[in-house]
């Protein structure tokens, strides 16, 4: 599990860290406080995707366009949008299976201009086809700050807390298209495996179909069963199907009428726990990030949902990391997970966004415990 | 503190963090009395959640804008170990403890500790208003009705009666349960006027109230 994170230079965070961190991790703030910003960098540490389709699905979920390689795009991802100060992202803790502490660091740089004409190279790629940075450049440099221009970024995977620079992975990435540019293994540096739930664009029937039909392959179906019957125990069971009438692929349940449900039909709740469900069990030792946990889930059901989330997560040793801005998602996951004898599973942290520079405040059980029968605001 | 009341956000530089409910509307009145906007009054849960409520305000996201921090509770049968138990919640607040009550420790959020009715007497707010309605015809019957009654408990009576040093509430309820609205709480009383804040018995905490 990991202990310690260290975020540096990442979107609204010059310099924050998470101390102490535990099983279930739940990150409360005010908006644009960097809870979704501390879930990003953790999903660039640990990366569940190619980073180029990463960096573009992170700001395509910020609204913000992805398909350009304008310099503007890159030096979004960096504090203040100073390029110049590298992004950091570390985090300690102990591997799986292993009694080793270890520490993982990811430095990210800016590729400008000038490095592409100082010859900076880029690996080969698994295909052969090795990219130019010159496709990206402009036809002509006129002055010296052309050549400060940020034309990609540079991913330095430190997985060994080595100072040999050859155990070091250099990930370039100079495109934000799909199959474009950053060739390394993603294997190498998938140090753990991760899933990032965000708050929007919560229902992906495409991904969700091939996690799926991943447990359908391994009988682990039933673990996602049960999690939805937690919510509805009408559900008898589940059907991925593709019909006629719906040519995708959607997911139905079975509530003993005689006709299946569409699962959309049911909810966003059941959506949002069906996404939920689906990215555990699929990432069995590893992180699940989730943001805005509570979208779609009535305030009743969070209970049920911290209840089943822990019990999850110790079965199949997942970290989770989960924003908030719900008061009653506080209370409950407090009320859920802290009552319980001998777990101490639940972590609470408030970022704070100062002066331009953001912090994160740890409560313990007992301060939330007085918080909630004080009233007195935590968020 | 408490249910009935909306959610505690720090909104102000100065803060005055009081035992309840009935001390907050006391201390309402009288900053109107000061004439005083910018401080924000605080309920904590009770006096002996003082120590568990502190540090979690400390914590909160507004309180970066906080410069000074005065709190105020009863001596009851101790006021050394009054002003203790507060300093203990301000060391676990990671703030600067005074060496001595309605004394400011200078700081980034200077702090004061207030102990009622004062530093060097057992009892609590209600003695200090005893000493403000000692103008009042009614307060004389009143001391005399309970001084009256804790005797006779005493000497007869296996009901056990109010301690000494909450005997001075004990006036105070009683003296209130002679206006037109008898049931009224100290902080209702004071928001209608019972009490004359110009009196001297006040002038020390008014002092205090006044430096934050």
């Amino acid at each position: 599990m990991i202990e310690k994170v260290a975020i540096q230079n990442y979107r609204c965070h010059k310099s924050v860290s998470l101390e102490g961190l535990g099983r279930i991790n739940l990150l409360v703030g005010k908006n644009n406080s960097g809870k979704t910003a501390a879930l990003e960098a953790l999903s660039l540490l640990f990366p569940l995707m190619p980073i180029p389709d990463l960096l573009a699905a992170l700001n395509a979920l910020r609204g913000y366009p992805s398909g350009s390689n304008s310099s503007e795009i890159w030096s979004s991802f960096f504090y203040n949008w100073e390029s110049e100060n590298a992004i950091v992202v570390e985090a300690e803790g102990f591997a799986r299976h292993e009694a080793k502490h270890e520490k993982y660091n990811l430095r990210i740089s800016p590729i400008t201009v000038s490095d592409a004409q100082n010859g900076f190279r880029y690996p080969v790629s698994p295909t052969g086809n090795e990219p130019t940075l010159q496709t990206s450049l402009p036809a002509v440099v006129e002055n010296t700050d052309s050549l400060k221009q940020v034309s990609g970024l540079n991913f330095i995977y430190d997985l060994k807390d080595s100072t040999d620079p050859k155990q070091k992975i250099n990930v370039p990435v100079i495109s934000l298209a799909p199959n474009q540019g950053g060739f390394a293994d993603l294997q190498s540096i998938k140090k753990l495996p991760a899933a990032f739930l965000p708050s929007r664009g919560i229902h992906n029937p495409q991904s969700e179909a091939l996690r799926y039909s991943k447990l359908e392959i391994e009988r682990r179906t039933g673990e996602v069963l049960s999690v939805l019957q937690t919510l509805d125990p009408r559900i008898k069971n589940l059907h991925l199907l593709a019909t006629e009438k719906e040519p995708r692929i959607g997911f139905y349940a079975d509530i003993g009428d005689p006709h299946l449900m569409p699962l959309a039909l049911m909810g966003d709740g059941m959506l949002r726990i069906l996404s939920i469900a689906l990215s555990m069990a699929t990432t069995r030792g590893g992180l699940v990030l989730v943001d805005e946990i509570e979208s779609g889930l009535y305030y009743s059901s969070l209970p049920k949902v911290w209840s089943m989330l822990s019990q999850t997560a110790r079965k199949l040793d997942i970290q989770v990391f989960a924003t908030t801005h719900s008061e009653e998602c506080i209370r409950s996951a407090h009320n859920a997970l802290t009552n319980i004898e001998n777990l101490n599973d639940l972590r609470i942290y408030r970022f704070d966004l100062i002066d331009g520079h953001t912090r994160a405040v740890y409560y313990s059980p007992e301060e939330i415990s007085a918080a909630i029968e004080t009233d007195i605001e935590v968020r | 503190m408490s249910s009935h009341d909306k959610k505690i956000v720090i909104e102000k530089s100065k803060l005055l963090i009081v035992e309840g409910n009935h001390e907050k509307e006391f201390f309402e009145a009288m900053l109107s009395y000061l004439k005083l906007t910018d401080i924000q009054i605080i309920p904590a849960g009770g006096k002996t959640l003082i120590l568990r409520d502190l540090p979690v305000l400390a914590k909160s996201a507004g309180f970066g804008i906080v410069t000074s921090i005065a709190v105020v509770r009863d001596a009851d049968d101790n006021p050394n170990r009054a002003f203790q138990s507060v300093c203990e919640a301000l060391k676990k607040s990671e703030l600067l403890v005074p060496d001595r009550p309605y004394e400011f420790v200078p700081d980034k959020v200077k702090v004061a500790v207030a102990i009622l009715p004062n530093p060097d007497e057992k009892g609590s707010l209600e003695d200090l208003l005893l000493k403000a309605s000692v103008n009042d015809p009614l307060i004389i019957p009143t001391n005399e009705f309970i001084d009256n009654a804790v005797s006779t408990l005493y000497t007869g009576s296996p009901r056990p009666g109010p301690a000494p040093h909450k005997q001075g509430k004990a006036k105070i309820h009683a003296f209130l349960a002679t206006f037109d609205e008898p049931d009224r709480d100290l902080g209702k009383a004071a928001k209608n006027k019972v009490w004359d804040f110009s009196h001297s018995a006040f002038s020390t905490i008014q002092s205090l109230i006044t430096q934050l």
